[in-house]
């Protein structure tokens, strides 16, 4: 048997059941996980499949704030799923296979500019990630790989069915196990796909309005010693885009990230950021993180954010207290 | 017109039956740590002092909040919070002079004086009337009234009348 029938056939194979095996298992990992961490205090934390429904409909919260982005990512997505499945291409692969299964395909006119709009909305957000600085420095490697591995199946599918490549020494043989390996690689990431919400290290504050509005828990943040640490688990996560929507620094954003060993951490909460607490002069309490005070002593003056809410009551009362004529009365 | 809450120190018992009623009617909960009106006390000089937020025209917590969700309302003359806007940021909290906003741990939201949209509960159960809600434009007539006389009297010694 050589490559090409290999990666078509038993590889194929192993790829499906990996796949199916993989899905399977996150989604029986989040029905046993997101009872616990259950945000009942949030209105939605009661109704997370309504949310995690919605979330998949067009306009909603994470929208809001990049709307003409956030557009181009839905059609982005809707073509990435649409187009695979209902290729007629394909299609005549399942017709053919043990199955026998079939139904209706997309018009290969559809399915061809589907997957131009595709490749271009790739390339935008390739072109935007290097041309933007801040974007850039919170790129990863990983991001890179995975605008690759989202795209070659389909800039080899569209050659394979428009181009003609027998001229081409290698490219020519080749192309169709070519198409069917980044496929597969794109399967097989997909399973080990999570999303992640990151805080900006520059503008993150620390207020922790983003965990008050999480419906399901997943970000959480602890006052350990000196330090607010935000902590984040991907099991839980819906993708919902309250943090990204509540932010008011706009410093969350969720994100993509491949981690083969994130599949198998079904329990821990990863820490994403971790901030310094303010302390207050007089008692000492740490009372607010550092970033958010250093923020509110832009609009007003010093002296109102030096101590802690008790100590500000106490130190006006006793000022009162000094001010007053009655103790002084007494005191005759 | 233009009503205010008015401490009178001479008058405070330090019974803090403003901070239960306060908790009561906010919360549901006899709870004085969730009220919004706290009682501070030197209990050897028998001095109490009810510490309450101000209402501030120009509020410090309102400017500070990111997403305007304080606001002022000119018919009460009150500071309030809408809830609908308030992501629980707690800047507001940081930002008061008077240390008068809370953030209440078990609603997980801040709380502050709404002047009980103009009954205040606390005025009703002071018997001392040591909180009263009075307009805002009168309050300090009474103040004048006892300078004055004082002043009165001063002058009358000078003269040595």
């Amino acid at each position: 048997m050589d490559f090409g029938s290999f990666v078509e056939g038993p590889l194929l194979w192993i790829v499906s059941s990996v796949f199916i095996t993989g899905v399977l298992a996150r989604v029986g990992i989040f029905f046993s996980i997101i009872p616990k961490g259950n945000n009942d205090k949030h209105p939605r934390g009661r109704h997370i499949l309504a949310t995690l429904g919605r979330s998949l409909l067009p306009f909603h919260n994470a929208v809001s704030k990049k709307p003409i982005y956030a557009t181009l990512r839905y059609i982005f997505h809707i073509c990435l799923i649409v187009v695979p499945i209902w290729l007629s291409g394909h299609i005549i692969l399942w017709e053919e296979s043990r199955f026998g299964w079939t139904w209706t395909a997309l018009p290969d006119v559809w399915a061809d500019w589907m997957t131009l709009l595709l490749l271009f909305l790739t390339a935008y957000f390739l072109i935007r990630r290097i041309v933007f600085a801040d974007i850039r420095l919170n790129s990863s490697k990983s991001d890179y790989l995975l605008i690759a591995i989202t795209a070659l199946p389909f800039m080899t599918g569209y050659i394979l069915t428009h181009g003609n490549l027998d001229h081409v020494p290698f490219l020519g043989d080749n192309m169709r196990t070519i198409h069917a390996l980044s496929g597969e690689a794109m399967l097989i990431v997909a399973v080990f796909l999570f999303y992640r919400t990151q805080l900006s290290v520059e503008k993150c504050t620390g207020c922790a309005a983003c965990e008050l509005d999480c419906p399901t828990g997943t970000l959480k943040s602890n006052d350990e010693g000196r330090h607010r640490i935000f902590a984040y688990s991907h099991y839980q996560c819906i993708c919902c885009g309250a943090c990204v929507n509540t932010c008011p620094e706009e410093a969350a954003e969720l994100r993509h990230e491949i981690g083969l060993g994130r599949f198998f951490q079904i329990v821990p909460e990863k820490e994403i950021r971790s901030i310094e607490l303010k302390e207050c002069e007089k008692c000492g309490a740490l009372f607010a993180p550092a970033p958010q005070i250093e923020k509110i002593g832009q609009v007003i003056t010093e002296d109102y954010i030096r101590f802690c809410s008790r100590c500000k009551k106490v130190n006006y009362a006793e000022t009162f207290h000094q001010l007053a004529p009655w103790p002084k009365k007494l005191k005759k | 017109m233009a009503k205010m809450l008015m401490v009178d120190y001479e008058k405070c018992t330090g019974c803090r039956l403003c901070e239960l009623v306060c908790s009561v009617k906010h919360t549901g909960a006899s709870n004085p740590s969730r009220a919004n009106v706290h009682v501070v006390k030197w209990e050897d000089e028998g001095f109490y002092l009810p510490m309450l937020c101000q209402h501030c025209v120009d509020a410090p917590c309102r400017s500070v909040c990111p997403t305007d969700a304080i606001y002022g309302d000119e018919a009460l003359s009150r500071v309030m919070v809408d809830y609908d806007l308030c992501i629980g940021c707690k800047a507001c909290a940081a930002a008061c002079p008077f240390g008068a906003l809370g953030f209440d741990e078990i609603e997980k939201k801040v709380i502050k004086c709404d002047m009980c949209d103009g009954d205040p509960l606390c005025v009703r159960f002071c018997d001392m009337k040591a909180i009263d809600y009075v307009d805002a434009t009168t309050s300090n007539f009474e103040k004048m009234r006892d300078a004055s006389r004082n002043f009165a009297d001063l002058m009358t010694k000078a003269h040595g009348g």
